[in-house]
């Protein structure tokens, strides 16, 4: 598993065997968009389709929430006495244009999505700026303790020194 | 997934704990490993979402470490190895326990697509947490440091 033999066979195998995975996790879930539901209203009818964390809001009207996501803008239509936001106690009122959010919508024939369960995360954007730093850090913490030597990485042994007192 | 500053804290905390002492560095990638294997994908590009939770799943990270394993000298690859999977488990250890509105992190993956998850947790909790993390983390440096002190003695 670790020698040098086969080795370049070995890395564009697993090479190959992660871009198979990332294909097989991208068509293998299944996953109901709204596209594939106004394909066959009739039959989709009901059925919930996910609107991922990458989503933002929009635009908040009273029965309607407008939101941006990688398909391209969207409606959610509030239905009457909505009560899927998470978490409980959290009201339409926080809810502001460009807060990132998750949520669960029904699709409903002709063609509409009608929101189940709502997430709004403010603090997502803060996560991801605060992510980068620690992650910069370890970098530099790598390149101080890594080199290059004949074509392989090298850990560098770092030994400690005691001072020993001679008096 | 909890924010990295938090990852790379509780993998302090650990390496305190077993007493990591070679290669530290290493254990620290691994703990963030998976998020910056899947993360920055769908960051850039939304619509690699799903495709970038594979190498957010365990067969994933092992492929991950073992691939970056191979570029060292043949007698580190092991400790290499080791080092990057063991933050990496404990990565998706501490991810466990997020709430999720839909779906979760593909634990079985690819033999099921089931997705699962404690529920302990929003996975934006960890940035309000912050402070607190960081105060663990500064009574166990202090306490390794004044431990050491007294060794020498």
């Amino acid at each position: 598993m670790f020698s040098d033999r086969y080795r370049a066979l070995k890395i564009v195998g697993i090479l190959a065997v992660l871009l198979l995975l990332g294909w097989y996790a991208h068509v293998g879930r299944g996953v109901v968009t709204l596209d594939l539901c106004l394909s066959d209203p009739e039959r989709f009818d009901g059925t919930e389709v996910p609107i991922y964390m990458e989503a933002r809001v929009i635009e908040v009207d009273p029965g309607c929430l407008r939101v941006s996501q990688p398909d391209g803008p969207l409606n959610l239509i509030i239905p009457p006495r909505f009560s899927g936001l998470v978490p409980p106690g959290a009201t339409m009122e926080e809810i502001k244009p460009g807060q990132s959010l998750a949520a669960v919508a029904v699709f409903r024939r002709p063609g509409y999505l009608e929101l189940k369960r709502l997430r709004v995360a403010p603090l997502r954007q803060v996560k991801i700026i605060i992510s980068i730093f620690p992650a910069v850090i370890v970098l530099i913490l790598l390149i101080g303790s890594i080199r290059w030597e004949k074509g392989r990485l090298v850990m560098k042994e770092v030994t400690k020194v005691t001072k020993v007192r001679s008096d | 997934m909890p924010d990295l500053v938090t990852h790379v804290a509780g993998a302090y905390l650990v390496k305190r704990g077993v007493k990591i002492t070679r290669y530290a560095a290493l254990f620290y990638l691994g703990a963030m490993l998976p998020d910056l294997a899947s993360r920055p994908l769908h960051i850039i590009w939304p619509r690699t979402l799903l495709a970038s939770q594979a190498f957010h799943s365990p067969v994933g990270v092992f492929l991950i470490c073992w691939l970056v394993s191979l570029f060292f000298r043949v007698d580190q690859r092991k400790r290499v190895f080791f080092l990057l999977i063991a933050g990496s488990f404990l990565h998706l250890v501490m991810d466990s326990g997020q709430k999720q509105l839909e779906g979760g992190y593909l634990w079985f993956f690819p033999f099921s697509m089931k997705t699962c998850s404690l529920g302990l947790f929003w996975p934006e909790d960890s940035v309000r947490f912050l402070p607190y993390t960081a105060i663990a983390v500064l009574i166990v440096y202090g306490f390794s440091k004044w431990r050491e002190g007294r060794e020498k003695l």
